[in-house]
């Protein structure tokens, strides 16, 4: 109960902390994978295709399980607008008609970029996107061409 | 006469045809609205009622473990395992007794109230549907309480999704921009309804009249009038929830379509119309000229048979034939005004000699000859004609009087007096001439010719080159 409450509230004050310290940073996201990853670069339409939930296999026959953040988090409408080109009501928009019709379901969402890195490094399969202040060793950055 | 015919006929056939095709065109179209409704409600009905079992399935799954395990935060164990329907859209609370949200997946909600379905109307255990406003959006809620054994409750779980969501399926490709799709309560009161691409709630359908309007408002669409659009409508309740769906496509939209294709088609057969008329124009010129073509070669057929009847071949002056004709005329026709006319005989002396010696051919050219210098001898109201052999007859016509007829006459025997040239050596050809005038020598034809032969007979006895009156005796 008590870790419970204190890891959204930590990753919360490091928000904070973080878009009053360095603000360009803030408003940049890195797409990582683990450095097991099998892939180390994505053509950005790949990678728009594999958040929409238009594909999970990349070249090579490569399985990619997209990690998502929940909503309302800075890295998720930067991520979305860079990265798709939608806002994330857009996003919001296009899963309520997948869900609705049957044809798809949106990633995992986890609660912050802590969250995501945790989720990478047992995961050799999951791509997600963090702040550039979470990158670590276990973790490889991911060219979008 | 036939062309105007044959235009009004094609004319009827192509805008008989484009009125036909027309025609049929709109009750393809209005049959293809129908089937499309019919299979846009299919769809749609099988979707709302995926989407609400997904909603009731997840709110029996929040019941059953809240009711099974004492764990402290249901939703996050249940969340974890990715059991609940994606909090991107959906908001899954536990509510107690007083309305108060106690658990909730939209960490924005804690402790806010909610207000709880009134049980009185609804049972134990029910699934009750409701809205409320949240974010600026319309939301539906969807209850079930948590303890449905146990009198006055416990509590309720419920589930709230973007009322948009139950319409995101509308494609402006197939429903137009006045299309409908619609999810109405048991009331009649819209829950949720988009229309091209815009979103309304709250209005009142009255679904139950148009639903015993018709028989079969289940799979056959009806026309309703609602809010100033006419529609193809299908109406269905849906099994299990409070709910019915309505699905409505525009008639007006459905049938633009086909008005196009109507202009298209009179166009079309305006066009044709006109290539048509301008094509039997242009037939009806040429056959009409090609009529007058063929009139004027019958023409000149007529004229050349005229002149092949009528005229001598050597000489081309008229036979005898048609001397005779107008001689008869003459005749008449001085009878009748008292005038009168003269036959002249002529007879080229010396001819058979020069034909016998020198031969056909020379005494053919002899006679084209003489005929061309007696033509040119005359005036222009007299006629030269040639009896055949060496005889010619001259009809002058106005004169009575041997005094007028005489310069005729010299002038006749001058113009032979030049030279033929013939065989390349010149002969001299005289004429003998024997007149009649009418109507002293003869009152008819036969006579005056043969008293004009007789006058040129005594001619010739004279010596030759000569003119002789037959009412003058012979010297």
């Amino acid at each position: 109960m008590c870790k419970r409450l204190t890891a959204p509230l930590v990753s919360l004050l490091l928000g904070a902390a973080l878009i009053m310290v360095n603000h360009p940073a803030a408003a940049e996201v890195l797409v990582v994978v683990s450095a097991e990853a099998p892939f180390t670069r994505l053509t950005s339409s790949d990678l728009r295709d594999i958040y929409l939930g238009r594909r999970t296999l990349i070249a090579n026959g490569v399985q990619v399980v997209p990690l998502d953040q929940t909503e309302g988090t800075a890295a998720r409408s930067e991520f979305y607008i860079h990265y798709t080109g939608q806002t994330p009501a857009q996003i919001k928009a296009h899963w309520a008609r997948q869900i609705f019709t049957g044809r798809g379901q949106p990633p995992q969402a986890l609660t912050n970029s802590r969250a995501v890195v945790e989720r990478l490094v047992r995961d050799a399969k999951a791509l997600g996107y963090i702040d550039p202040s979470f990158l670590d060793e276990r973790l490889r950055v991911v060219t979008i061409e | 006469m036939l062309f105007s015919l044959v235009a009004l006929m094609m004319l009827l056939v192509i805008w008989g045809s484009a009125y036909f095709l027309v025609n049929k065109e709109r009750m393809a179209i209005e049959r293809q609205t129908e089937l499309s409704v019919g299979e846009i409600t299919d769809t749609y009905e099988a979707r709302v009622v995926r989407a609400l079992r997904e909603i009731d399935t997840a709110l029996k799954l929040v019941r059953f473990t809240v009711n099974s395990t004492d764990h402290a935060s249901v939703l996050n164990v249940l969340n974890e395992q990715r059991l609940l329907p994606p909090a991107l859209l959906f908001t899954i609370s536990i509510v107690d007794e007083q309305g108060m949200v106690i658990d909730t997946t939209d960490s924005g909600l804690l402790g806010q109230y909610l207000t709880p379905p009134s049980q009185s109307t609804l049972g134990d255990d029910y699934l009750a549907v409701g809205e409320i406003e949240a974010y600026q959006e319309k939301q539906l809620t969807f209850t079930r309480p948590l303890m449905p054994d146990q009198e006055g409750g416990s509590g309720w779980v419920v589930i709230a999704i973007d009322a948009n969501y139950f319409v995101s399926s509308y494609e402006v490709r197939s429903l137009g921009q006045q299309g409908m799709l619609a999810l109405v309560d048991s009331e009649g009161i819209v829950r949720v309804r988009r229309s091209g691409d815009t979103i309304h709630s709250g209005e009142l359908m009255d679904i139950a009249v148009w639903k015993s309007s018709t028989p079969d408002a289940v799979t056959a669409p009806f026309l309703t009038h609602w809010q100033g659009v006419e529609s193809y409508t299908l109406v269905r309740k849906l099994y299990d929830f409070p709910l019915s769906i309505v699905v409505g496509l525009s008639a007006q939209e459905q049938l633009d379509a086909a008005q196009q294709l109507a202009r298209n088609y009179w166009q079309r057969a305006g066009w044709t119309s006109g290539l048509l008329l301008i094509i039997l124009a242009i037939l009806g010129r040429l056959s009409w000229q090609l009529q007058r073509a063929r009139q004027r070669v019958m023409d000149e057929r007529v004229i050349h048979a005229q002149q092949l009847a009528f005229h001598d071949t050597l000489t081309d002056l008229p036979n005898r034939a048609f001397l005779s004709h107008l001689v008869s005329q003459e005749v008449v026709l001085c009878g009748r005004h008292g005038e009168s006319f003269a036959l002249l005989f002529l007879d080229l002396d010396r001819f058979k000699l020069i034909n016998d010696s020198l031969g056909h051919a020379v005494g053919d050219y002899l006679l084209q000859e003489a005929a061309k210098r007696l033509t040119g001898a005359i005036r222009e109201s007299d006629v030269v004609a040639r009896l055949g052999g060496d005889e010619f007859i001259i009809l002058l016509r106005k004169v009575s009087r041997t005094d007028q007829i005489e310069p005729i006459a010299d002038e006749l025997l001058s113009s032979m007096r030049q030279p033929f040239v013939l065989a390349g050596q010149d002969y001299n050809i005289s004429v003998s001439i024997g007149v009649a005038l009418f109507p002293g020598d003869g009152l008819d034809e036969q006579s005056l010719m043969k008293n004009a032969d007789m006058a040129m007979y005594q001619a010739k006895q004279a010596g030759k080159n000569k003119v002789h009156f037959y009412s003058i005796a012979p010297n």
